[in-house]
């Protein structure tokens, strides 16, 4: 896991394995090519802080970038994308709102002592090492963290 | 679901107060929800009283890390009047009441269960939990996103001024 606090903000990022992603899933009735597709995939637990008093805390998910070692820098597909992929599966409510409210939403705001956690999918198959770049805005300025050589194995 | 025991639960660590003001205070869309006895909960039958709403899974860690504490709150503040309601994010009654029961003491505050989201989206939850205290007209003043320790003095004192206003 790697954890990075600035300006207000305090990131934890741990990528998960194949098996760990598609077991989440197994058993709310979440399974299947779409799941396996989604699973094999660079999947990130990230979670966020507004550790500052004062400020709310604006991101993104299209604000974020993945860079990786030879490719040009890709943004990242959010929440609205996987659902749309999941809906084609049909799944049952209940399993369509696990995976929903299991990811990180597209947009968040946080104010002070709010965080949220969830699960991102990186535009990147596994085996990759690569570097991602937050980018957020609080007290009208922008800033970015760049979380340096995660391995999504 | 332990593999979406995810990061360590995201509980409030530093000074900032449990409850964030909400900045332009309003009635939030009605709802009409069931408990696990059955019993039908309004939410415009609640306007006179304090109301405490807390969105949750039983598949979401902080969510799990934090009821007991709201546990603590309804057992403090529910004889005083103020009404907490935890509303779970569609899934089963089964899975609702076996997890309710596994907590040590048991939940016993009403556990309302939002089958399809419905509640959820015209609440525009953004992500779990996340939890709402409305004032004796109805209006969401106090919101919390992400997991939190309501056994903290100012979730006391925030929700007794609360009770103390148009009384």
């Amino acid at each position: 896991m790697t954890e990075a606090d600035r300006y207000g903000l305090h990131i934890q990022v741990k990528p998960l394995g194949y098996n760990e992603v598609v077991s989440l899933y197994l058993g709310r009735g979440l399974e299947g090519p779409v799941i396996e597709r989604y699973a094999r995939h660079c999947v990130l637990r990230v979670l966020l802080r507004n550790v500052d008093s004062k400020v709310r805390i604006s991101t993104a998910m299209d604000e974020w970038v993945v860079r990786a070692s030879g490719q040009s820098p890709r943004q990242i597909q959010g929440r609205s994308h996987w659902i749309e992929e999941i809906d084609r599966s049909q799944p049952s409510q209940e399993a369509r709102m696990v995976f929903e409210w299991s990811q990180l939403p597209d947009v968040i705001g946080l104010d002070a002592g709010d965080s949220v956690q969830g699960l991102v999918s990186l535009p990147l198959q596994r085996g990759i090492e690569f570097d991602l770049v937050i980018h957020w805005r609080s007290g009208g300025r922008s800033y970015e963290q760049s979380i340096r050589r995660i391995d999504c194995s | 679901m332990a593999g979406l025991a995810l990061l360590p639960p995201a509980v409030a660590s530093h000074a900032a107060d449990v409850f964030v003001r909400v900045a332009s205070p309003a009635q939030p869309p009605e709802f009409s929800l069931e408990d696990s006895d059955g019993t039908t909960w309004r939410s415009s039958a609640l306007r006179g009283k304090v109301v405490v709403v807390n969105f949750w899974a039983s598949w979401c860690p902080p969510c799990r890390h934090e009821l007991p504490s709201l546990e603590g709150l309804y057992k403090t503040v529910g004889p005083e009047g103020v009404v907490v309601l935890g509303v779970n994010a569609g899934e089963t009654w089964d899975k609702v009441v076996a997890f309710a029961a596994d907590f040590k003491p048991p939940l016993t505050f009403p556990l309302l269960l939002d089958k399809n989201g419905n509640v959820m989206r015209q609440w525009q939850i953004r992500a779990l939990p996340t939890t709402y205290v409305l004032d004796r007209d109805g209006r969401t003043v106090l919101r919390a996103l992400g997991g939190r320790d309501f056994s903290q003095p100012d979730t006391l004192q925030d929700i007794r001024a609360l009770e103390r206003k148009g009384t």
